[in-house]
């Protein structure tokens, strides 16, 4: 089993761990529940054999019998199975069972954990980690993935930046008795230090001081004090520009444009796989091949019906001997808030609307 | 975009004409170059957009001639990592649109209340009901024949500026 995924699995554990303390339910049994699971997992490394859910789950019923013994004050029927669940998830892989998996429970982070404390948890997680059964970078790849996932989120449903600062609070409040401290300072706790870590993925900005009275523009490294049409200040005493400008590069969008994948239904989001980059890259997936050929390769029209701006009389004078592929762009500028709706935009409630 | 006190941010999007007529409105495929930083002097905007536009003339300059990127084939796995070809790739720009505020900036004409606030013939309007009329009982902001035949200016009954 790839180690990412059982972290994921033992990670969304504690969660339901933590949840069942703050619902006043006894951690002692659950904590041993996951022992033995990392237990397994050690043994099945070590082997190299695979194993069947139902060995998995005679495991834990045995496991179950020994604890009952223990403990028939708890009822957590529910809980129980979610277990059950989470390992028939983990043991998908088929196999032969070997019996002598069963490691003694003379582990000191094992004899740590049935103290029934969340302290426990956590040691077997840096445990985990220590004899190699998690590494750093799944870490890295969990935060990248929780980051991502609020990102899309946000973009999806156009949440605000406070939104976006309760919603890591939360995170960090929820694990922080349950999650080591390698993952808790990787995980930022605002959205702003959440951007810093994606604005290596952002589109290149270029930004402009520009003179007061508009006389010309500046590029910020190589700006005057002073403007030498007008001899304007260009920037504040606090060493601020007056006014600057930010400019996003149409080259540049064009070479992520032209990079991206090539998805052969346009418009469709593929999300299959999770990682920063791709899902960046599906925020902007333009098929672009088939795009480009769009102008060539669309049905013509009969002669009196204009279906698209290539059918009109000023195209076809205009641009009679150039290349069907080359690139077509329309400039468009809008004042007013058009930006700010959540529910319809100006875009997707005019213009989208009207092509179709 | 959003206004506060005596400035406001415009949007300036470069629409994909190369992708279909049903997705190149699509946020994925607008290309969003600049954020206009927006003055205002009492209610009339004091901003000079030409000078904005500099950066975005000087790369039209240099897309014209064509410049060479990667580019991305392999045509049908949406999921898997494609292969490139560099590829020599031109840009043009075939026509511009704005709505009505901004509209009379970018072509330096005058805004819908005033006389002459048509932008294809000299016909002088009145005043009516707070806006600008042009007669027949209708507020356009256009006068009526070059709103009706503004599809065919050559059709026009009256002077075209």
């Amino acid at each position: 089993m790839k180690h990412t995924a059982l972290y994921e699995h033992a990670a969304a554990e504690r969660i339901r761990i933590a949840m069942a303390r703050r619902s006043g339910k006894k951690l002692s049994r659950l904590a041993a529940m996951a022992t033995t699971r990392v237990e397994i997992e050690q043994a099945h490394d070590a082997t190299g054999m695979d194993f069947k859910h139902e060995d998995a789950e005679k495991l834990f019923a045995e496991h179950d019998v020994n604890d009952a013994q223990v403990d028939t004050s708890e009822s957590d029927s529910d809980f129980h199975g979610d277990v059950q669940l989470d390992a028939s998830m983990d043991f998908r892989d088929g196999g032969d069972a070997d019996p002598s998996i069963i490691i003694a429970r003379d582990d000191p982070h094992a004899a740590s954990i049935d103290d029934g404390d969340a302290v426990g948890v956590v040691a077997m997680a840096e445990h985990a980690v220590e004899v190699g059964l998690v590494e750093q970078s799944d870490l890295q790849q969990l935060c990248e993935r929780i980051l991502s996932n609020l990102f899309v989120l946000k973009v999806d449903h156009v949440l605000s930046e406070s939104v976006m600062n309760g919603l890591l609070r939360l995170l960090h409040s929820i694990l922080v008795p349950v999650l080591p401290t390698e993952l808790l300072d990787l995980l930022p706790r605002s959205f702003k230090a959440a951007m810093t870590i994606v604005s290596g993925l952002l589109p290149t900005v270029t930004q402009y001081v520009v003179c007061p009275n508009e006389c010309k523009l500046f590029e910020r490294q190589t700006a005057p004090p002073l403007c030498p049409k007008c001899g304007a200040s260009l920037f504040s005493t606090a060493g601020s520009p007056v006014r600057q400008y930010n400019y996003f590069p149409l080259i540049e969008r064009l070479k992520l444009w032209c990079k991206s994948k090539v998805c052969p239904s346009s418009g469709t989001h593929s999300r299959s796989s999770h990682s920063l980059t791709d899902i960046l890259a599906d925020l902007r997936v333009q098929a672009f091949l088939r795009s480009i050929q769009f102008a060539s390769s669309r049905p013509q029209p009969p002669p009196d019906l204009i279906t698209d701006v290539y059918d009109s009389d000023a195209y076809k004078w205009f641009f009679a001997g150039c290349d069907p592929n080359d690139v077509n762009v329309a400039f468009s500028v809008h004042s007013g808030e058009i930006l700010s709706l959540k529910t319809a935009t100006c875009f997707h409630s005019n213009f989208c609307h009207r092509s179709d | 975009m959003f206004k506060a006190g005596q400035t406001s941010v415009w949007p300036i999007a470069l629409t994909n004409l190369s992708v279909g007529p049903h997705v190149r409105h699509r946020y994925g495929n607008l290309f969003f170059v600049a954020l206009l930083p927006m003055l205002r002097s009492g209610s009339k905007l004091k901003t000079d957009i030409n000078v904005f536009l500099e950066p975005l003339a000087r790369e039209f300059a240099l897309l014209e001639n064509g410049i060479s990127l990667p580019c991305a084939i392999g045509d049908h796995d949406p999921v898997e990592a494609t292969s490139f070809t560099i590829r020599t790739v031109k840009a043009k720009l075939l026509f511009a649109s704005a709505d009505l505020r901004a509209l009379p900036i970018f072509t330096s004409m005058a805004s819908p209340p005033a006389y002459y606030s048509c932008h294809m013939c000299n016909t002088k309007g009145w005043h009516h009901a707070g806006t600008t009329t042009f007669g027949n009982n209708h507020q356009y902001v256009s006068c009526v024949s070059c709103f009706v035949t503004h599809s065919n200016v050559s059709t026009s009954s009256h002077a075209i500026r």
